[in-house]
């Protein structure tokens, strides 16, 4: 009976770290922000090079140009980075039609989800 | 079997530990920040495991076996480094460079000065606040001098009042507002636009030809709006302070704040003053060479609310002037405040208080509500030699409008507005010797409700924008009048952005305050009919290419405008030379404008910008073409600027070339106060140099550096009172090198 238990628990214990801790890291979080001001085809890129080049966020994506918003999708590490600071480096990033202007205003909106609800 | 089993568990808890991934991103310390690093290789201390940062400098290493968690990255011409990963599952590492000296090049001023907006159906050139520091920009008079769409131009020598013409036509067909506001108008035509100063004002947004129709009727070769500082992007402070050669002193204080206590509110209050120059006669001709100007400006801007988010949103501008300009003979004396019989002088003295409002209430993305009110009275009172001009004016325009989003993506906007405009002037003379019959009291009213409509469609992702609209009009005495307009961008690609425009518009005549000649001459005036409002149509096509990366970025353009009258008003200097009749012009008068530019970008420090301009702006009279006076046939201008990259100082020069313009007719005056037909080219050369240290910026410059003068320009100078003395033909330069010297301070 002994001899069942170890066995048990010996695979438990070996099972158990590989699922706890094999996963991806558990900081890694997914942000969807909309950001309204887009002027031309380059604004996405200039946005794009800010966040990527921001500690803490490991990938980027956006959606195509639609009356001046485009949805951008964000992964982050909420370990080194918080959903408000990329707000606050979208809304830092430069026209792309003329650098002295900050025009992109943002909207994250699964917070516009959870207000629905 | 206790033993068996704390060893089972001990050896479960050592493989299954290191099983973990580490995720991390890797740095390289720049002079200004931290850029990310691709291909930096990532290894374990001690061991050949390891991974590389991808294009975002993200890098994904296992732990599993390892026990010395430390890492260590290597990347080519930075110091190696090694960080403690311990439990954590993310982390960053930011590099030094081998060698600070290598690779010291850094730039951090890369911002464009003007630009061409590549959104908006309009083909819309945005004169930034950093192009409008490449000159003295003392005023918004002053601000063209880097490009080439306005051409600033003399109405009035003695008053130095100017207009901004667009295509080749006069000021009064282009529509100039200030934060989106018709406060041009009326009376205000004559001296508003240098009312300005140019430390309040952000960008310049100047757009040619048909233009939307939701700000009103009039604009038909163009539109110059002409956005403030706003009071939460401006800087805390700043103080300007300048003065030039000839004495005449400029002072400026602008100050953004955060009212309340959510800190929705936020203010700019702007102080603006000019005192006068000292009196300068350089050419011998008894006449003041610049006017004695002295301006005192307030203007206070509250903002609330985001007009972008949902809510309610509101701008507030007040500002009041009070200007004063003193021209004339030298020895021209206006402190009775009346007109001298013997000596001539010309003054103008008002006061302006305005007041507008831009407020509205977004209900979710696709609708909000906007309603938009200004109004402003001007109380001016001029002596012109032996003329006594005094003028009032109340002005008052109301918008509202409903926009709709559709199909998340097309964008309709309707609504009505209603503009009144009631001038009362009165002319008198002090002198009766010349026998003109104009004296009396004028009123001028306009009345003018109207409802719009205009859609922008948005296809393919942008490239295609089609705005289309139309207003209809009704004056209280001629009745109404329907305003379509159109225009449409394609963007091929990129690089390449194609658009065309058509459109009409009509404005009403104001006759003394757009033609202030009319007083300033000794002609009389003969009224032969009722002036009926101007009409036109515009149509135009452009093309903007971009070419070019990194160290060498580029626009090229090109765009031609035709505008055609049904109807017209100027007055009739030829017929009579002691004339002017007054009456309407059916006949053909057409504007043909041709406009090449290339802007280039070396090296993110060099820009240069080269524009060409044709204009062909003519009407027909008794089968002779006669072309309007005081346009060159061919322009030319350039700029080049260089900013280095350390930021500390840059330089600006800018070059025009104007061919022969042609003159208002003088041959019918005695052969002594005749002028050429044609003026003759010139050259003008203006350049600057600014410092910046700390929060101080130095800037010293100086304009027309060759001295080029349109030497007495005044025809019948020698004779002021005579019936021939004429100040309407300047066609270059009169006052000649001006050299200045300023400061600005600012806290950010």
């Amino acid at each position: 009976m002994k001899t069942i238990l170890s066995v048990i628990v010996a695979f438990i214990a070996m099972i158990a770290p590989n699922t706890a801790f094999a996963q991806q890291p558990d900081s890694l979080k997914t942000a969807t922000i909309k950001v309204d001001g887009i002027t031309c085809n380059g604004d996405m890129p200039v946005i794009k090079k800010k966040l990527v080049n921001g500690d803490g966020i490991e990938d980027v994506s956006f959606t195509e140009a639609k009356n001046g918003s485009v949805t951008f999708t964000v992964s982050y590490h909420s370990s080194a980075i918080s959903e408000k600071e990329i707000l606050m480096l979208i809304e830092a990033a430069p026209s792309c039609d003329n650098p002295t202007l900050y025009p992109y205003k943002t909207k994250p909106l699964d917070e516009d989800k959870k207000r629905k609800k | 079997m206790r033993r068996t089993f704390t060893v089972l568990l001990f050896s479960a808890f050592v493989i299954s530990m290191p099983a973990q991934t580490i995720k991390g991103k890797i740095f390289g310390k720049m002079e200004s920040g931290k850029e990310i690093l691709p291909g930096v290789a990532v290894v374990w201390l001690g061991t050949t495991t390891g991974a590389n940062t991808n294009e975002n400098g993200v890098f994904e290493i296992s732990s599993d076996g390892i026990s010395d968690k430390r890492l260590v990255a290597y990347y080519m011409g930075y110091l190696p480094d090694t960080i403690t990963v311990g439990g954590l599952t993310y982390v960053s590492i930011v590099l030094e460079k081998t060698s600070q000296k290598l690779n010291e090049v850094t730039i951090t001023e890369t911002r464009e000065m003007a630009y061409i907006s590549s959104l908006s159906a309009a083909k819309t050139e945005v004169i930034t606040q950093r192009e409008l520091t490449k000159t003295a920009c003392c005023d918004l008079s002053g601000c063209f001098e880097t490009q080439a769409t306005i051409q600033p131009q003399t109405t009035n020598v003695l008053t130095n009042s100017k207009e901004l013409r667009i295509l080749g036509l006069s000021g009064v067909y282009n529509q100039i507002l200030f934060d989106g506001m018709p406060m041009i108008q009326g009376l205000s035509y004559t001296y508003g636009i240098s009312s300005y100063p140019g430390t309040l004002v952000d960008n310049i947004y100047v757009s040619k030809g048909a233009n939307s129709v939701l700000q009103g009727y009039e604009s038909i070769s163009g539109q110059i709006n002409v956005e403030p500082k706003m009071p939460d992007k401006t800087d805390k402070l700043l103080l300007n302070a300048y003065m030039n050669s000839f004495m005449e002193k400029h002072f400026n204080l602008n100050y953004a704040s955060t009212v309340g206590k959510n800190k929705k509110w936020h203010s700019l209050l702007a102080l603006h003053s000019v005192q006068p120059a000292d009196k300068f006669d350089r050419d011998n001709d008894t006449f003041l060479d610049l006017p004695l100007l002295t301006r005192y400006m307030i203007y206070n801007r509250w903002n609330y609310g985001n007009e972008k988010e949902k809510g309610l949103y509101t701008h507030i501008g007040l500002r009041f002037l009070n200007e004063q300009r003193i021209g004339g003979q030298k020895d021209f004396d206006n402190s009775s405040g009346a007109a001298n019989s013997s000596v001539y002088g010309q003054s103008v003295n008002y006061s302006q208080p305005e007041f507008y409002t831009k407020t509205g209430f977004r209900f979710n993305e696709e609708n909000a509500i906007t309603f938009i009110a200004s109004t402003f009275y001007q109380d001016q009172n001029s002596i012109f030699g032996k003329v006594n001009y005094q003028a009032k004016q109340l002005n008052a325009y109301a918008n509202l409008q409903h926009e709709i989003l559709w199909k998340e993506r097309h964008l309709l906007k309707y609504g009505m507005s209603f503009r009144y405009q009631n001038i009362d002037e009165n002319v008198v003379f002090s002198d009766t010797t010349l026998q003109r019959s104009y004296a009396g009291n004028y009123l001028t009213r306009q009345v003018v409700p109207g409802i719009f409509a205009e859609n922008a469609f948005h296809w393919k992702n942008d490239r295609i924008v089609w705005l289309v609209g139309a207003r209809l009009d009704h004056h209280q005495q001629h009745g109404y009048f329907f305003t379509p307009r159109t225009l449409i961008k394609y963007a091929e690609n990129e690089n390449n952005t194609t658009r065309a425009s058509i459109g009409t518009g009509w404005r009403q005549v104001n006759l003394f305050s757009e033609n202030i000649n009319l007083l300033v001459s000794s002609r009389d005036i003969i009224f032969e009919e009722q002036i009926r409002p101007e009409q036109g149509l515009n149509w135009g096509f452009s093309h903007t290419y971009r070419f070019g990366k990194n160290n060498l970025m580029g626009i090229l353009s090109a765009d031609f405008y035709q505008t055609f009258f049904s109807n017209q008003f100027f007055p009739d200097y030829d017929s009579d030379p002691t004339k002017a009749f007054i009456r309407n012009f059916n006949g053909r008068s057409i504007s043909n404008a041709f406009q090449a530019e290339l802007s280039l970008k070396f090296f993110k420090v060099v820009e240069f910008k080269t524009a060409y301009n044709f204009l062909d702006v003519y009407r027909m009279e008794n089968d002779q073409k006669n072309l309007l006076p005081f346009n060159p046939r061919n322009r030319v201008m350039a700029a080049f600027s260089y900013r280095p990259a350390n930021g500390k100082w840059y330089f600006d020069l800018n070059a025009h070339w104007y061919d022969k313009q042609r003159l208002p007719k003088t041959s019918s005056n005695p052969t002594a106060y005749q002028n050429a037909d044609y003026s003759r080219p010139y050259f003008l050369f203006n350049t600057q140099v600014t410092f910046k240290i700390k929060r101080f910026e130095i800037y010293t410059g100086v304009e027309n550096l060759f001295d080029f003068r349109q030497l007495r320009p005044i025809i019948s100078w020698q004779d002021p009172f005579s019936r021939y003395f004429d100040t309407s033909s300047v066609w270059g330069p009169t006052r000649g090198r001006e050299v200045y010297l300023g400061v600005r301070f600012k806290i950010n």
